[in-house]
């Protein structure tokens, strides 16, 4: 049986497995990606390269064989596990469909020449970045995650220091809020010139950017919130003996959780773009920066594989803030997914 | 046999004064004057907007009146105190925390919680909330809501219980259900209660006296004791006739006054 729990959060493709172990339908299901990855594999190996010429393809036949080792892994694993199963039943056509896609842009590009460099390299192209400009990717990827997360961590601290105070003290509110209203909606870009003239380093304008797109959104939702905070819910704390910080910080506060998501969510988002500018300033290192000079060099592959890189960490990051935030808020109900 | 209590409540000339946004001025309470002591229930009946749960709020000291005094064992209400506890019609719980957690609340806020995590089960089991002590307000039902919401004020030991239509949203079982828990604490702590309420057999069951209010502005019009003995038979003949009792003199100013009031605000939302 279905947990009563699960009822109405179905979006798998699936429905849960329920037996231990796997049923000849479902292996087939879970087949469908190692279907997708063997067609690729052997139309790319079968069909001679044509353009560009003398290219010498690895990379992609290379990722398309680990991904096949990876997924063989964890299909293995799936065959016994209900909970992993379903995950990948749930991701399995749609990975049969992106082994696909793939193929067919690599027929477009190598095999045919019908898509011409240097905008649209071939899928080898691309993944030879990972494996020939290691040290550089692995370089610019600690100097991004590193500048977004400190940026992230100063707005959020910032953030929620001042929508406290803005939210639970009319004179903070009053002189804070225009500071808010005016700063606020200026985009990250139009802040550049002014960040770099009064910041002492690149770097620290940097930090300026990234921190501003967080702080915005954070400090709006938070002390709209707690200046909203059910009336109600302050009388009855207020009758059963709380005084006013005890009622600041467990009733205001947590009930004003769900919006601090939500700001860090808008934030979280606003930060990226700030990043992609922050990294125009000059620095010597960093994902956004990597972009712009392999741009100036027309290595468009270079480019899709950091745009990809870069993909992945704002994946994860938003996953991981929605993922703390279903642990939290879990005395809420109808939460938005992601 | 009800516990003895020496509190005292105090209500003299109480008048309160709304002032909406356009500067108008609105006569809520005109002179409400009661006294209650020791351990009796009063309730309190009324049409809607006749101020009664306005009269409750400013016994809580969540609200100030413009003249008259306010008497709690002889002191002025000043503000919101423990020992004044305000169940709301809506349960008004705190969804961030479970059931034990709201319940362990107001423990918690005065900070003398430590050693009293029995208290708190004791309580749950009594208001028959036990097995719900996990669950999150959005995932129990409106009686237990409600339940909570009582035991939350219950276990604070309050010398006066004030109560804002407690059960007027729940179904007639439910509520019959929750009358007799709220009796049955009522016996074993002993305190004042003071019940506003739509609903005037629940006054009747649960009250030692009955006080009835007019409509806007609220004056105490009058006051019909029930000397009925506990338990208390809903269908019993000296019941329906006291039902009869208070439902006569609230149904003659509820029209007749009414009337007046639909041309006095005709604006009225």
């Amino acid at each position: 049986m279905m947990p009563a729990s699960q009822l109405g959060k179905q979006t798998r493709f699936l429905p849960m497995p329920s037996r231990r172990m796997a049923t000849l339908r479902e292996v087939v299901f879970l087949l469908l990606p190692v279907a997708g990855i063997l067609i690729a594999l052997g139309l790319h190996l079968a069909l001679p390269d044509v353009y560009p010429p003398q290219y010498e393809p690895s990379a992609y036949s290379l990722t398309l064989f680990v991904c096949l080792l990876i997924y063989l892994v964890f299909m293995i694993f799936a065959c016994f596990f209900p909970k992993l199963r379903a995950v990948m039943l749930h991701l399995s056509g749609l990975l049969l469909v992106l082994f696909l896609l793939l193929e067919a842009l690599d027929i477009g590009t190598l095999k045919t020449g019908i898509l011409r460099l240097p905008f649209i390299p071939s899928p080898d192209k691309t993944l030879s970045t990972f494996t020939t400009h290691t040290a550089e990717l692995g370089k610019s990827l600690l100097a991004s995650l590193q500048l977004l997360l400190t940026g992230l961590a100063i707005g959020s601290v910032t953030g929620f220091i001042s929508g406290l105070l803005m939210g639970w003290s009319r004179l903070c509110s009053y002189w804070l809020s225009p500071v808010l209203k005016i700063i606020g909606p200026v985009p990250g870009a139009a802040w550049m010139p002014i960040a770099v003239a009064f910041m002492p380093t690149s770097h620290a304008a940097g930090l300026f950017l990234i921190a501003l797109a967080m702080w915005f959104p954070f400090t709006l939702m938070l002390s709209s919130s707690i200046r909203d905070t059910d009336k109600r819910l302050i009388e009855a704390a207020r009758v059963l003996g709380a005084s006013d910080a005890y009622l600041l910080l467990h009733v205001a506060l947590p009930s004003s959780l769900p919006a601090i998501f939500t700001g860090m969510f808008m934030g979280l988002s606003n930060s990226f773009s700030a990043l992609m500018a922050a990294e125009m300033l000059g620095v010597k290192a960093g994902l956004g920066w990597y972009i712009t000079w392999a741009q100036g060099w027309g290595e468009y592959g270079r480019v899709y594989s950091t745009v990809g890189v870069f993909i992945i960490i704002f994946f994860t990051l938003i996953t991981l803030l929605f993922k703390v935030r279903d642990h939290v808020l879990k005395w809420q109900k109808g939460l938005i997914r992601w | 046999m009800v516990n003895a209590s020496k509190h005292s409540l105090l209500a003299q000339d109480v008048t309160r004064i709304f002032t909406n946004q356009f500067g108008s001025e609105l006569l809520v309470l005109d002179k409400v004057s009661l006294s209650v002591k020791g351990s009796e229930i009063v309730g309190i009946v009324g049409p809607s907007g006749c101020g009664k749960s306005t009269f409750l709020r400013l016994v809580a000291g969540l609200d100030k009146q413009q003249g008259g005094t306010l008497l709690y064992d002889g002191a002025p209400v000043t503000g919101p105190h423990y020992d004044r506890g305000l169940v709301f019609q809506s349960a008004a719980l705190f969804d961030w925390l479970t059931v034990y957690e709201n319940i362990a609340f107001g423990l918690k806020a005065r900070k003398v919680f430590k050693g009293q995590e029995n208290k708190v089960s004791e309580y749950i089991e009594m208001m028959g909330l036990g097995g719900f002590e996990k669950s999150y307000p959005y995932q129990i039902s409106g009686g237990m809501a409600s339940r909570a919401a009582l035991a939350r004020t219950f276990i604070q030991d309050p010398g006066l219980v004030l109560l804002d239509e407690p059960l007027s949203a729940l179904d007639a079982f439910t509520r019959m259900a929750i009358q007799e828990e709220i009796i049955r604490m009522h016996r074993l702590k002993g305190a004042i209660y003071l019940l506003v309420t739509h609903d005037i057999e629940e006054a009747i069951y649960l009250c030692d006296r009955v006080i009835i209010m007019s409509p806007r502005p609220g004056r105490i019009i009058g006051e019909i004791i029930i000397d009925l003995p506990h338990p208390r038979d809903r269908v019993d003949d000296a019941f329906i006739v006291k039902r009869r009792d208070v439902f006569d003199r609230l149904s003659g100013v509820v029209t007749e006054e009414l009337t007046m009031e639909e041309v006095q605000y005709p604006m009225r939302v």
